[in-house]
């Protein structure tokens, strides 16, 4: 079989399993991510008043909301794993297992590599943007230091004492925790400990991230760092005297991949990878646990901190004798502590990723394709509804964005989990094959139709085959998960030279006129600093308020740098601000420096001031300004007037 | 799944939708809201216990400077001044929204004027916090320039600390 139709096959396979999922388990899934949803806004919204004065209560709450809605997700992949057929294609030993392996466990193991996926693609800035803006409307002042962002973004010393502290102590509360639900049986100990992992997870992510870019910004200021970039002049050196270009290409390639390449790889490649693994988790610690791996490392003499570990328990077990009760526990806890989170949650997860790679390219690139596909449907119908429903102030967002949240999420997350589901089955099946009995695996080949991962040297022209529709798939991926990312944060409304747009309804706008000059005069103030050897362009501005839904109106000019790049420009004088009260009209004479031959093509954007990021509506004017006009404006060697606003009532 | 139990998840799906799309209708209620409005010379009484009655609204030509001169709205508007009793006054750490009275002219369309500093500006425009001890009963005033032909527009003051619409639009007795 071609690869090409090996990678057809497997997009279909995925595509008809995924439906077919999707339509068999929809109201379940959306029961559990409908009610993660919920109780995450819940806790925002909780947050809200005592983000100041109460800011590791916050952390706590918000942790809850955050958790509950991965563990939603969680419980929704498990969902889906069945009609997928998961337990079915497993071994019915494992397949037992991992079904009957308690919810509760199954969510705290899975809660840190779910955590630590969800920081990777930006899950952590949402979230704590979130955060921030439900505090910040709250609040009399932003910029609390107590505030609980800015605790879980510790900068000095002793802030990150706290979170150290605080780490060790919801660590500690949860084996506590978890140590009670095994002796006792009691769910509610199990629930605790999970909520406390949850807590851990987002303390340890989110102040852990902060204090490794500290790590990253300390290392670069030491010595150690001034030798390695002496080191690297002297190579770039010495790679300059075999031709001068190596130097530049070198920079060239290296601008590529952190500016190009590695964006796409983790957008386009890394993001269903690490679902899928984190998938792999969610059914089940036992199947793809380290278990396994202990067991072959006992028997193969394998290498690594699991035989030293097991050295290490041996040696223990053959002092039990002679050694205590209590010695005994205490070395065991304290291995535990070190080796048995990563045996638990690192290791199954690495093994998941494994696993996913070793079914081949075709299964992957088709994967890979359909996850950005379906990744996409949320973004997509927000940014949809968002643009049918026009620009508009962030007071107005942040009421309406949870209902345009939850409803596409509910449009996209289902598929995507669904998909998720089906994948990992299609994964573990071939898996599954490629290490049972010929005649077993002939069996299974007959039922599903990923093959097993491919033994054996592939042919020239099958590699190449495979490497490029693998590229095409994962171009194509990186291009759909950048269309999705919120390709304009404002609402441009355009205006012709002398055409008046509405900034928003009953807010109409006009350039009335251009000026230049070379020095100014401010409010009949001739000041001896504002005068240039370029050319200020000042631009009349009227703005009519007959509605008054938005305040204060910023504007600033929009002209062609130098390097051909879009330059933004600020005004160097006060007052480029529009106020006007319902029922008048204001004029503005806005100001703006730039060089003689800068001025052609110019636009000025004008928009309401805000604090915060929101879809706002933004008028760009264009002054349409050519070269004639340029030279004209340019030729101006005269001063330049700049009154105060002029108010009057509105026709 | 069979039909029925198919039937009852989406029926249950249909519950939880329904009580997320109430939460999404709460947590927006502040663009559906339209404040309630007081009778004429009625005084609103906050959580706090704190009083806010309009004791008068005068319509003006001119309004003092602050110094020895007078401002003058544009040409076709006048300044509308409101006088506001605010009785029982405490001032609560950690809660600047009871603390400071200020306030918006609140017209038939539901937008707002805005009280200037630069309107009037001897006057107290906020209520007073840097006595030693907290007046309980103190007047403060809110000016706005206004279009003539909008003045019967006016319904009344709103404040501009609470959430739009839970503070009721309070006015002068006729």
């Amino acid at each position: 079989m071609s690869f090409a139709r090996a990678w057809w096959g497997q997009l279909t396979d995925l595509t008809s399993q995924t439906l077919r999922v999707w339509w068999q388990v929809l109201p379940k899934i959306l029961i559990a991510w409908v009610s993660g949803w919920l109780v995450y806004r819940v806790a925002l919204t909780l947050t809200a008043p005592i983000q100041e004065t109460h800011p590791w209560l916050t952390v706590a709450i918000f942790s809850c909301g955050l958790v509950t809605q991965l563990a939603a997700i969680i419980i929704a992949i498990r969902i889906a794993g069945q009609p997928a057929g998961l337990w079915e294609t497993l071994p019915a030993r494992a397949a037992a297992i991992g079904r009957d392996e308690p919810l509760l466990k199954v969510v705290s193991l899975s809660l840190l590599p779910f955590v630590g996926v969800y920081s990777v693609f930006n899950g952590i800035n949402e979230a704590t943007y979130q955060l921030f803006v439900h505090g910040a409307l709250e609040s009399s002042t932003v910029l609390n230091p107590q505030s609980a962002t800015t605790v879980l973004d510790p900068t000095t010393a002793r802030q990150r004492l706290t979170i150290g502290a605080v780490l060790v102590a919801s660590y500690l509360l949860r084996r506590g925790l978890e140590a009670a639900a095994e002796r006792t049986g009691r769910w509610a100990f199990g629930l605790g400990g999970a909520l406390v992992e949850g807590f851990f997870s987002v303390v340890l992510i989110f102040g852990g991230s902060r204090m490794l870019g500290d790590l990253g910004i300390w290392l670069r200021e030491r010595v150690f760092y001034g030798w390695l970039l002496e080191g690297k002049d002297w190579l770039l050196g010495i790679l300059a005297s075999l031709h001068i270009a190596i130097p530049a290409f070198l920079s060239w390639l290296w601008q590529a991949w952190t500016l190009h390449l590695w964006p796409l790889i983790t957008d386009a490649m890394l993001a269903p990878l690490l679902w899928l693994a984190v998938t792999g988790l969610v059914f089940g610690t036992y199947t793809l646990s380290a278990a396994e791996l202990w067991e072959k490392g006992r028997q193969d003499g394998f290498a690594g901190p699991w035989s030293r570990r097991s050295r290490r328990l041996a040696r223990l077990e053959s002092r039990g004798l002679s050694a205590s009760r209590g010695s005994q526990t205490v070395v065991l806890e304290f291995v535990e502590i070190f080796v048995g989170d990563l045996e638990a949650r690192i290791i199954p997860f690495v093994q998941s990723l494994r696993h996913v790679l070793r079914v081949g390219l075709p299964f992957m690139g088709a994967f890979i394709l359909l996850y950005s596909l379906v990744s996409a449907i949320q973004p997509l119908s927000y940014l949809l509804m968002r643009d049918l429903i026009g620009g508009n102030v962030f007071a107005f967002w942040f009421r309406v964005q949870p209902p345009l949240d939850l409803l596409s999420g509910m449009l996209g997350e289902p598929l995507r989990i669904s998909l998720l589901a089906v994948a990992m089955t299609l994964t573990l099946s071939a898996v599954q094959r490629s290490d049972s009995s010929p005649a077993a695996a002939a069996h299974q080949q007959a039922q599903l139709a990923v093959p097993p991962p491919t033994r054996g040297w592939p042919s020239i022209g099958q590699l190449v085959s495979a490497i490029a529709l693998t590229l095409a798939c994962i171009l194509a991926a990186g291009a759909l998960t950048k269309a999705s990312d919120s390709p304009a944060d404002t609402d441009l409304r355009w205006a012709a030279p002398g055409e008046t747009v509405d900034l928003l309804a009953g807010q109409p706008m006009r350039v009335t006129g251009l000026d230049s000059g070379t020095w100014l005069e401010i409010r009949g103030t001739a000041s001896p600093g504002l005068v240039t050897e370029a050319i200020f362009l000042g631009i009349d501005v009227e703005m009519t308020s007959r509605a008054r839904p938005v305040g204060s109106i910023r504007c600033e000019l929009r002209a062609a740098g130098r390097d051909g790049n879009p330059l933004v420009v600020e005004s160097p004088v006060d007052g480029h601000f529009l106020t006007p009260q319902l029922g008048f009209t204001e004029r503005v004479r806005v100001v703006f420096e730039r060089p003689v031959d800068g001025l052609a093509g110019s636009r000025l954007h004008c928009k309401p001031m805000g604090f915060y990021l929101a879809y706002e509506p933004e008028v760009v004017f264009d002054l349409g300004i050519d070269e004639a006009l340029q030279t004209q404006l340019a030729s101006n060697a005269a001063g330049m007037v700049v009154p105060d606003p002029q108010f009057e009532v509105a026709r | 799944m069979t039909g029925r139990r198919r039937g009852f998840w989406w029926m249950l799906a249909g519950i939880v939708i329904a009580v997320a799309v109430g939460f999404c209708a709460w947590f927006a209620r502040d663009l559906f809201l339209a404040p309630s409005v007081l009778k004429p010379g009625e005084g609103y009484t906050d959580p706090l216990g704190v009083t806010y009655t309009v004791v008068s609204r005068e319509v003006l030509d001119e309004l003092p400077d602050g110094s020895s001169g007078t401002i003058r709205p544009v040409a076709g508007a006048v300044f509308l001044r409101y006088t506001v009793a605010v009785d029982n006054f405490v001032y609560v750490e950690q809660d600047d929204r009871s603390t400071i009275c200020s306030f918006e002219l609140l017209s038939a369309s539901g937008d707002v004027w805005e009280d200037k500093a630069n309107y009037d500006p001897m006057r107290d425009r906020i209520c007073r916090l840097d006595s030693d001890e907290i007046t309980p009963s103190q007047q403060v005033v809110a000016s706005f320039e206004v279009p003539e032909q909008l003045v019967d527009q006016a319904v009344g003051l709103i404040s501009n600390t609470v959430t739009y619409g839970l503070f009721p639009v309070i006015s002068p007795a006729r």
